[in-house]
């Protein structure tokens, strides 16, 4: 028989949601049975730390302490998979980077803490990712697809193009022909348009293109009737790269 | 003098970390430490538009993300004086429950029976037991099934918005859901019966409880009822409870204004509001009265909610008509909301103050783990000197299963468990 290959569950600051989601998967078990797993905190005692053939990252890196972590785990790791928003964009947490440093210091408690505090960042900040499973949370279908691929040797393609193209109110009732202030069209795709599907705007869980052009996006708030302050929220729920003009 | 470091407690969501100090035999220091880089929840709800609260505070925390929504919500729709309809009262309720199953399941059957069967963990457990392992995975599939059909998504539901939801379930599928249920209920019913059988450590310290009552039993009224039966309005639990943060932790821990700490979560509900449960699960809850100060039957009374759960969500379901309904209209108005909730582990409250323009000036957030934090402190304290002349991992495997029986929830309170013990 063939060896399994060894994974590596790791988390860092977030919410677990992406780990739980993976747990809430149908036939998960018989989908890490094919896998040696030598650390996932969430399920298991003994976490050693080993070398992994695969390694999905969690959680958004918030400490000094964590980069080292994070470090580490990219050198024992062949394979390294960002997943979840935290991860690939920094995710909610990141929105503590927006936070005035004078109203910050009330939320400080503990001096020793903030030594050791980084502004809230990705991991690619950090390390090398090797594949990106986007979402807050991560999409159930794009993980199994993902691991079938890898036990197949083989990499997924990561999806090319924004939310609209899955979205099953374009053309019809598009939120922005309504002056609802939806996302979607300057959104990573691959969800299959989960939130627009179901009456709520996109909100860019999944991150921006590369292509999103923001300034006009900005533009095209503006005249939905949003304040500076509206739009830069809207804009920063999971990721940092809008900077204000 | 012995020094042994313990990796940090697994099998419970978020990390944290447990220095003990054990010198000539006698406990000389033992504090929970809960640290991960925070988060600033607070600081970051505050300065955010009213409908934007809700999804932010959702991402707390992955398990209870369902409870952590809806009572955003009611905060919200309290603080701008929104009323939304029976129905959405209705679903929220029912997907609070889904979201309480998920958890439940989840904690006993992954997290605490590998203990008591001796595995290591859940996949061992299936690997030998796959009667067990099948119910588990019903149940959860179940919680899953109805998140879903309600929020469209298991975890950071979302089809909830302030005035109602974004578009109703299909009656097909809650018509499904309700079969599926009757069905399940068996499962249920072997689920305390087995934890039931389960011999837990022999261990007891007085403590007070907190429960909401004045409503379904799930999810709480206008009043907080605590075992000492004093009794508190939801609307002013600021004024009775006091946080604090320890050194070295970035959690928050919780007490009452005299310093009394107390517990919530499933063993305070059956203390508190057993009487709202069906007669079937009766001699169960009996046990735990029985045993009321022995936190490990925190366990078993998960058991019998897993149980009574079905039981509700079948009676809730049943001959629900589904009607076609959008958000109600409001206008953003200024105000201050107190949203509660029972949550999976106990009492959950969110606080808002929105301004005339429906932003968000000041938030709070106290979150069951929170509460019951300090009295799990105390409660390893006082069972350390029990077992100080066991074996290392025999002390370790232990604390861990009190740890685990109060199933806290860190990420809540934020996150990290590592347990390091020096013996002198």
């Amino acid at each position: 028989m063939q060896k399994k290959p060894s994974l590596g569950f790791f988390s860092f600051t977030g919410c677990s949601g992406c780990e739980f989601t993976v747990l809430f998967i149908d036939g998960i078990l018989d989908i890490l049975d094919k896998f040696n797993i030598e650390y996932f905190h969430l399920l298991k005692e003994k976490n050693r730390e080993a070398q992994y053939d695969l390694a999905f990252v969690e959680g958004a890196i918030t400490t000094k302490r964590e980069i080292e972590k994070l470090k580490r785990i990219r050198k024992q790791s062949k394979f390294l998979v960002a997943m979840g928003a935290c991860a690939t964009h920094g995710g909610i947490p990141i929105q503590r980077n927006f936070i005035e440093k004078k109203e910050l210091q009330k939320y400080v408690y503990n001096q020793k803490m903030l030594k050791d505090s980084i502004d809230v960042a990705p991991i690619d900040k950090f390390i090398k990712v090797d594949h990106y499973l986007y979402g807050c949370p991560i999409i159930k279908s794009e993980f199994i697809e993902f691991i079938e691929a890898y036990l197949k040797g083989k990499k997924k393609e990561q999806f090319k193009g924004p939310v609209c193209m899955e979205c099953p109110r374009r053309g019809k009732d598009c939120f922005l022909n309504q002056g609802i202030e939806c996302l979607g069209s300057i959104t990573q795709g691959g969800c299959k348009a989960l939130c627009t599907s179901q009456n709520v705007p996109c909100t860019m869980c999944r991150g921006p293109l590369e292509s999103a052009n923001f300034p006009v996006e900005i533009k095209l708030l503006e005249s939905f009737g949003l304040s500076k302050k509206e739009i830069l929220n809207k804009l920063r729920y999971f990721t940092d790269k809008v900077k204000s003009k | 003098m012995k020094n042994i470091k313990l990796d940090h407690v697994t099998k419970i969501e978020g990390h944290a970390k447990l220095h003990v100090i054990i010198d000539k035999g006698k406990v000389k220091k033992a504090d929970l430490q809960v640290f991960e880089g925070s988060r600033f929840f607070e600081g970051i709800l505050k300065g955010k538009r009213y409908d934007d609260l809700s999804p932010i505070s959702s991402r707390i925390c992955g398990v209870c993300s369902v409870v952590h929504a809806i009572t955003a919500l009611e905060s919200v729709e309290k603080a701008m004086g929104v009323k939304v309809s029976k129905q959405t009262r209705k679903l929220r309720q029912v997907m609070n429950i889904a979201g309480t199953l998920q958890s439940h399941t989840l904690h006993l059957y992954f997290m605490v029976l590998p203990d008591y069967f001796g595995f290591s963990n859940a996949l061992k457990l299936a690997a030998e037991n796959k009667e067990l392992i099948v119910r588990a995975l019903d149940l959860k599939r179940f919680g899953n099934r109805i998140v879903r059909a309600i929020g469209a998504r298991d975890v950071h539901p979302f089809t909830f918005v302030v005035g109602g939801i974004s578009r109703s379930p299909e009656q097909e599928e809650l018509d499904s859901i309700l079969q599926e249920c009757k069905k399940l209920i068996p499962a249920g019913k072997k689920t305390m019966e087995l934890f039931a059988k389960i011999k837990v450590p022999d261990f007891e310290l007085k403590r007070n409880y907190y429960a909401l009552t004045g409503g379904n039993y799930f999810c709480g009224g206008d009043k907080i009822t605590c075992y000492s039966n004093e009794e508190i309005s939801t609307q002013k639990y600021e004024n009775h409870v006091s946080e604090y943060f320890q050194e070295g932790s970035t959690s928050e821990f919780v007490m009452d204004k005299k310093g009394n700490s107390y517990m919530v979560g499933a063993m305070a509900r059956i203390l508190i509001k057993g009487n709202l449960l069906s007669e079937e699960s009766r001699k169960y809850q009996k046990i735990i009265e029985k045993n009321k100060f022995n936190p490990f039957y925190n366990n078993l009374a998960q058991a019998i909610e897993i149980f009574e759960c079905l039981k509700q969500i079948e009676k809730i379901l049943t001959n629900f008509k589904v009607k076609k309904e959008l958000p109600i209209k409001f206008k953003e108005k200024a105000g201050n909301g107190i949203g509660a909730f029972e949550a999976p582990r106990g009492i959950l409250f969110h606080r808002y103050t929105i301004d005339k323009n429906g932003f968000c000036t000041s938030a709070n957030i106290t979150t069951p783990t929170s509460q019951s934090l300090q009295n799990l402190q105390e409660n390893i304290r006082n069972f350390l000197p029990k077992i100080v002349n066991q074996s290392e991992e025999k002390i370790k495997l232990m604390v861990e299963e009190l740890i685990r029986a109060y199933d806290p929830c860190i990420s809540c309170s934020t996150h990290f468990l590592e347990l390091k013990l020096e013996r002198k």
